[in-house]
């Protein structure tokens, strides 16, 4: 089948490559592409249709249609016309019930053609309603073309390259090589991509090929993405030369499909580049001279060509292929059959102008010459050759014209619309194109309508007797070719956040779990009580390094964060401490925290994990609007934190400063902030109560995280986690913002009713607030404890009536407590100290009671200490 | 008044700091160094006011932003730049850095343009600031949180580039 | 069975506009068709008009994933919901158009504690209601769908999911052609490629509705325009709390069946499920800036595509064919905004965010009912415009934000 040495010929016939195709061996030489080795070595069908399992050959030979599908090595839905061959490739046809020559399911196409019209499924197996899902078990299994292979676990290896250029051409055509190379005169930075083999390895002077590559379209800010196998290159170029050429459309007639029908530049790529003589007797149906070219190009080749019809100027009314077993055995022109292997047909060339569309191009129809043309290019691009129009004429694609009785005329290959289909679907009503294309599914396949939108849209106009550009075209969307996933994922990296103190946590052992942006201990052990206890008897150490900090500093520092907080600072002393909640324009709890006063224009602020960036961002967006003399800086990675916390910290703190007088009772108060040495490490330390104990966070240089923490452990402190945070500071009903409230929760109804100064002039969320004062209440933020030893969801409902009356925002098991505890959204008229209600456990109600104040120590008493 | 010491790692005591990137960087190749702990101040004002002392690098990010790199002790150019009425807060501890070696090595990892630097913007999705030193060398800061996970994703591009032909 | 031998127009040609119809529809999408459908079928009123301005379910209708379910978060959405997927499971019946509603179930994968907590709430809420939904392990993860990489290897190990079986996924146009045509049997007037121009008000009343065909007299006027729907309320010189913002979606190569269910990963962003052509119908969050333009970006299309990823990485090698966006019109608490309006005879369904679609039967039945009775029903009185004057809003924030 081979011929002798082409010319151009890409194949390397010393070089013998063996693999496997449906099991058995096959081979081909270096250069080949698994396509044409397998039609060198005599395979004529490549794949079955996507409805009536017609068997079908190569057509485009290009990578654009369907129609050589197949899974190469587990990887489904590959075009072998343009895989390159590599020894040892496990080739699979797909979608075949039984063998590519022998489906089972073709028997659709025999039967199918009545009974499952377009949108037939819309129509049927709508009763009995039961039955549906066994319908639809049949109606999934029938789709679909490759398999994914269950067993392949990804991760292979994908990199992603942010590229600049001066010109990036797209397009490796005569046009596009001229213009890099003119371009390359001017100075570097020029770059030409190119699907095809030919290029690769290509010299051009002063221009970079990269070839094969694929650029997948124009997105925003004329970003381009270049598929190159294995990387993607995100170009940005300051000029984009576009010349994608121009798409050979196929001829519309009875039999089009049938294997043996091509597209002239298929036969071209067979005969010239892989030096195949592609049948032994052609027909050729031309509209532009390249195929009337490849009419001579095939009786070089020793093909016989008993007829050519330049349909030009011979126009047709009828053309029909026949077939046997479903290749092609004779021509049907005008009622005269010409029996011939092969029929290689066009309608001519339109334009590929899909990337200039996606750049914001306008479309238009040029009735003469029967293609769609860009126009107004946008700034920064330019187009040349083919795409512009050049050279690029169609004839009307459709050559079937009363046929009632003969073989299919297919509109898409990829879909398996026909002719029949579309005028039923435009005699139904679908009568626009995009609602025809999507009843019929027409342009919606693998070729992405490269091969088919010309045709519908001629069809769709001659039908509804508008003009083409009246019908006008679907959107050009990316990507132009399919691309990966992989290869649009990139390397596998997800960023977490972990504080310097985080592998200490792992070497001890510690649960890690995501929290927010940060990967933090969930608790040390199985057993988060053992924690909670250490802490309330001895000493814990927890790391908040994930604590959202905040330098505010200047002049109008107070001013600032009097306007921000419902809270005021204006009163309080350098050197202490204040809780502050922030709350939205809509008087909405967004984060809560602690406010420290380092000095009279420097306030040092606390915020939620989550909150950090948010918090910040919020700050300095209001200190733009109002133009306040402050700086905010945020200094939480800065920044490492721990709460050292239990009966034992003052006494453990003070072994580790250079004087324990300064940690004494009197010296340092609950709610003061101080700057000490611990540990030969500067701290700032506050004194605070989250988790109800006498504690002391820490905030000092992220570096010393380690040393810090191994020196408080060596002082006997237990690590604790997250888990046991959550149980002590529940115990003190101490909220957490974004979990026992919502975005709509507010203040009052919080239970904070004495945090905000409503005398303050303003302040974020003001006139919120106020009105929520005024209003009537719908909700409020309690604790209880249950009646019985069961914990609920955190989540579960209190019912009222059968109905959802409130919501458990938190529940744990407290031993301190010796109860079950937690927190609460009732009813206002049912918040009384000791009001019964009741919470939905499983599958019955369980009773609770309110509880206000705290659950531990309510006096405070311990973390006064 | 707070001399705001608990931000310097310069003022803890001898062998009580390390670095966020010494696990992720263990038995890196050369062209990765670690610049972690190298002294840089965040400043806050009118950044025209100061002044670069020997061997420091002043970057600005905006007129009231920008960054002081410093081979010196942070901590006493804190008090330089506060003497010459700009807020300066000591960054050294906030930030993970890294020489890198290679034009292509950053352009798998940034979309920044490296004729344009120094720069604020994401590299390996990460914000960071990326700097250029003489030829294909370039330093990248980004946050210490980070750090081990953008090393990670540094070695990761090195070790592309080393299988790509 | 005979209706597939028999060629027969979904719905007339559209002829001309009359001078005046009793209620005129802006929005040709699943809502307006659905509450024309519901006027006629279930109150008689049949001199209805719907005004689209290019194709029927040309916009949010024909550009979202297909999801439907009930396992919302607050008792009023899921109440709302509830209703919505039972009129969804009858309607291939009802409207004699197989709408191919595939409920195979649906997982909102949590990967921390915290999506843990959000998925029993919504567990809880729902089983109140007696909406199927329950938080399960990774053990019976694995049975609905064993391909789900259940290992810690993933950047976001999978901890848990919310299960909702009644979940599924549905063909798109099919439910809009399905009301399209039942409507216009009935005989409510479809007229696509009409724009609406302008709405004259008179007082607390609109009186006409001008349109690029001419202008027409409107006895009551419904809104139904989703991501146009602020620019639609701005022609009667109302101010909507509503931001516009764009989703991406996308779909790979058809393969054979692999996943049944629809998996949500709220963290990382993404829906998945596949489709019964084969293909994967993969959806993204919202871009974070406000546009009304249609394009998105593809650094979102390369963050979906990883995050799939994560969860499936044996797809790493199936190939996105087409992408495309949507509009979304987003409210403050994620809740829609439906009902009446501070103009009498003006009604409104928007803000619905991304999750408008799945709540096309009952935004019709309910609006068909405000609409003939004047009365708005109790089941969307929760989400009335007023409520952000009255500020009692329903916060749908946890639940909707990232989950369809």
């Amino acid at each position: 089948m081979r011929l002798g040495p082409q010319p151009r010929e890409l194949i390397d016939r010393s070089q013998r490559v063996l693999f496997t195709f449906d099991g058995r061996a096959a081979g081909g030489y270096t250069g080949d592409t698994i396509g044409s080795a397998l039609y060198a070595s005599g395979q004529r069908v490549f794949s079955r249709s996507f409805k009536y399992h017609r068997p079908r050959g190569l057509l485009c030979c290009s990578g654009h249609c369907p129609n050589c599908l197949m899974t190469v090595d587990s990887v489904p839905n590959v075009r072998v016309c343009v895989e390159p061959i590599r020894a040892g490739a496990v080739v699979e046809p797909q979608n075949v019930w039984g063998s590519l020559d022998r489906d089972a399911l073709a028997v659709t196409d025999k039967i199918g053609g009545p009974f499952t019209p377009v949108g037939f499924y819309y129509r049927t197996m709508i009763r009995p309603r039961f039955m549906w899902p066994l319908y639809e078990k049949v109606l999934r299994n029938l789709a679909g073309l490759g398999k994914v292979d269950e067993r392949h676990h990804g991760h292979s290896r994908y990199d992603v390259e942010h590229r600049r250029a001066r010109v990036l051409v797209v397009g490796g055509g005569q046009s596009g090589r001229a213009a890099a190379l003119a371009a390359a005169t001017r100075g570097p930075g020029v770059v030409l991509v190119d699907e095809g083999m030919r290029l690769r390895g290509a010299e051009l002077e002063g221009v970079e090929v990269l070839a094969p590559a694929r650029a997948l379209g124009i997105w925003e800010g004329g970003l381009v993405p270049v598929d190159a196998g294995g990387v993607l290159y995100r170009f940005r170029a300051e000029r984009i030369v576009v010349a994608t050429g121009a798409l050979e459309q196929p001829l519309v007639f009875p039999g089009n499909d049938l294997v043996g029908v091509m597209l002239p530049d298929g036969v071209r790529r067979l005969i010239r580049d892989f030096a195949i003589r592609p049948a032994s007797r052609a027909v050729v149906l031309a509209s532009d001279d390249d195929a009337l070219e490849v009419a001579d190009e095939l009786r070089e080749a020793g093909v016989a060509v008993p007829r050519v019809v330049d349909l030009r100027t011979a126009p047709l009314g009828r053309i029909e292929a026949k077939g046997r077993r479903g290749r092609v055995s004779a021509a049907v022109l005008d009622g005269r059959a010409v029996e011939c292997d092969l029929v290689v047909a066009s309608a001519g060339r339109q334009p590929s102008y899909s990337l200039l569309a996606q750049a914001g191009a306008r479309v238009e129809y040029e009735p003469s010459r029967g293609i769609f043309v860009p126009a107004e290019l946008p700034a920064g691009f330019e187009a040349l050759g083919a795409v512009t129009g050049e050279g690029c004429a169609t004839v009307h694609p459709l050559r079937s014209s009363g046929a009632r009785n003969g073989d299919k005329s297919f509109v898409c290959v990829c879909e398996d619309v026909t002719t029949k289909d579309v005028d039923r679907a435009i005699a139904e009503g679908f009568d626009s194109i995009e609602l025809s294309k999507r009843y019929t599914t027409v342009t919606m396949g693998p070729c992405q309508g490269k091969l088919c939108q010309l045709a519908s849209i001629r069809l769709y106009a001659r039908t509804t007797g508008v003009s083409e550009a009246t019908v006008g075209t679907t959107t050009a969307r990316p990507p132009w070719a399919p691309v990966e996933l992989g290869l649009l994922a990139g390397p596998h990296h997800e960023p977490a956040r972990r504080s310097s103190i985080h592998f200490r946590h792992e070497e001890a052992g510690a649960t890690i779990q995501w929290a927010g942006p940060w990967k933090r201990p969930y608790a040390y052990g199985e057993h988060p009580e053992d924690e909670v206890r250490a802490v309330h008897e001895s000493l814990g150490v927890i790391d908040v390094s994930t604590l959202g900090k905040i330098l505010v500093e200047g002049p109008q520092a107070v001013e600032l964060l009097e306007r921000l907080y419902p809270n005021r600072f204006g009163d309080m002393k350098p050197g202490r401490i204040r809780y502050g909640v922030i709350t939205s324009d809509g008087g909405r709890i967004m984060d809560d925290g602690t406010i420290a006063r380092l000095a009279d224009d420097l306030f040092y602020v606390t915020t939620t994990s989550t909150g950090a960036d948010a918090v910040t961002a919020w700050f300095e967006w209001w200190n733009a609007v109002w133009g306040y003399d402050a700086e905010i800086v945020n200094v939480t990675g800065a920044l490492a934190a721990v709460n050292l916390a239990g009966p034992r910290a003052r006494e453990a703190l003070s072994r580790l400063v250079d004087d324990p007088d300064d940690v004494a009772g009197d010296a340092f108060r609950y709610l003061d902030a101080k700057e000490l040495d611990v540990a030969g490490v500067p701290c700032l330390a506050l004194r605070i109560g989250f988790v109800g104990e006498l504690g002391y966070e820490l905030h000092f240089a992220s570096p010393a995280g380690e040393h810090l923490w191994d020196r408080l452990v060596a002082e006997g402190a237990w690590p604790f986690g997250l888990e046991p945070q959550r149980v002590l500071r529940l115990e003190k009903a101490h909220i957490i913002v974004g979990q026992d409230t919502d975005s709509e929760s507010n203040l009052l109804s919080a239970g904070m009713s004495w945090l905000p100064k409503l005398e303050k002039d303003d302040f974020v969320g003001k006139l919120a607030v106020e009105h929520v004062a005024r209003r009537e209440e719908v909700e409020r933020l309690v604790g209880f404890t249950m009646e019985e030893d069961v914990v609920p969801a955190e989540g579960a409902q209190v019912v009222i009536e059968g109905r959802p009356g409130g919501r458990v925002t938190s529940a744990r098991r407290s031993e301190a407590v010796g109860a079950v505890i937690g927190l609460a959204w009732l009813p206002p008229e049912r918040c009384e100290d000791g009001t019964r209600f009741e919470i939905r456990v499983d599958r019955r109600t369980v009773g609770a009671r309110v509880r206000h104040g705290a659950f531990y120590d309510a006096s405070g008493a311990r973390m006064r200490a | 008044m707070t001399e705001l010491r608990f931000l310097s790692p310069s003022q803890c005591a001898e062998g009580s700091t390390a670095s966020p990137l010494r696990r992720a960087l263990d038995g890196a190749p050369e062209q990765v160094r670690d610049l972690s702990l190298q002294g840089v101040l965040e400043l806050r004002g009118d950044i025209a006011r100061v002044e670069a002392g020997e061997g420091e690098e002043l970057v600005r990010l905006s007129p009231r932003r920008g960054f002081l790199f410093t081979p010196g002790d942070p901590f006493e150019a804190v008090a330089r730049v506060r003497a010459a009425g700009v807020l300066a807060y000591d960054s050294t501890g906030a930030l993970a850095g890294l020489a890198l070696e290679g034009e292509q090595l950053m352009r798998r990892l940034t979309d920044l343009e490296l004729t344009k630097l120094p720069a604020a913007g994401p590299f390996a999705r990460v914000s960071a600031l990326v700097l250029r030193d003489e030829g294909e060398r370039f330093r990248v800061y980004v946050p210490q949180e980070l750090g081990h996970d953008v090393a990670l994703a540094v070695l990761d591009a090195l070790a592309g580039l080393e299988l790509a032909p | 069975m005979k209706d597939i031998f028999r060629v027969r127009r979904m719905w007339r040609q559209p002829g001309e506009l009359k001078r005046r119809y009793d209620v005129v529809i802006v929005g040709g999408g699943s809502h307006g068709l659905a509450t024309a459908y519901y006027l006629a079928k279930r109150h008689g009123i049949t001199d209805v008009c719907i005004l689209e301005k290019s194709y029927i379910g040309s916009g949010a209708s024909g550009r979202n994933t297909t999801i439907i379910r009930a396992n919302y978060r607050t008792p009023e959405g899921a109440a709302f919901y509830r209703e919505s997927v039972a009129l969804y499971e009858r309607l291939s019946a009802e409207l004699d158009f197989n709408l191919m509603f595939s409920q195979h179930g649906h997982l909102t994968l949590a990967h921390s504690d915290r999506g843990m907590v959000v998925s029993q709430e919504r567990a809880e809420v729902n089983k109140l209601l007696g909406i199927k939904s329950e938080v399960i392990g990774p053990a019976r993860i694995r049975e609905l769908c064993p391909q789900l990489d259940l290992s810690d290897r993933p950047a976001y190990p999978i901890m848990g999911a919310l299960y909702h079986p009644p979940g599924g996924i549905i063909r798109h146009d099919a439910v809009v052609w399905g009301f399209a045509r039942a409507a216009d049997r009935l005989g409510v007037e479809i007229h696509p490629y009409t724009e609406v121009t302008g709405l004259e008000r008179d007082g607390d009343r609109i009186t006409a509705v001008e349109t690029t065909r001419g202008r027409v007299e409107a006895g009551q006027v419904v809104s139904a325009t989703a991501g146009w729907s602020s620019l639609v309320a701005g022609l009667a010189g109302m101010r909507l709390p509503i931001t516009t913002h764009i989703l991406q979606a996308f779909v790979t190569e058809p393969v054979k069946p692999f996943l049944d269910v629809v998996i949500v990963s709220g963290q990382l962003h993404v829906y998945v499920s596949q489709t019964d052509r084969g293909e994967f119908l993969i959806g993204a969050e919202i871009e974070p800036y406000t546009t009304y333009k249609g394009t998105g970006t593809l650094s979102f299309l390369e963050y979906s595509a990883r995050h799939v990823l994560e969860l499936f990485p044996q797809l790493e090698r199936v190939k996105v064919l087409r992408t495309w966006t949507g509009l979304c019109d987003l409210s403050p608490d994620y809740s829609p905004i439906l009902g009446k309006t501070e103009i009498d005879n003006f009604h409104l369904s928007a803000g619905w965010g991304t999750y408008g679609f799945k709540a096309a039967p009952i935004v019709g039945v309910t609006l068909a009912e405000l609409v003939a009775t004047g009365k708005t029903p109790e089941l969307i009185a929760p989400f009335a415009l007023e409520r952000f004057h009255t500020d009692t809003l329903v916060s749908e924030l946890a639940a909707a934000a990232v989950s369809h």
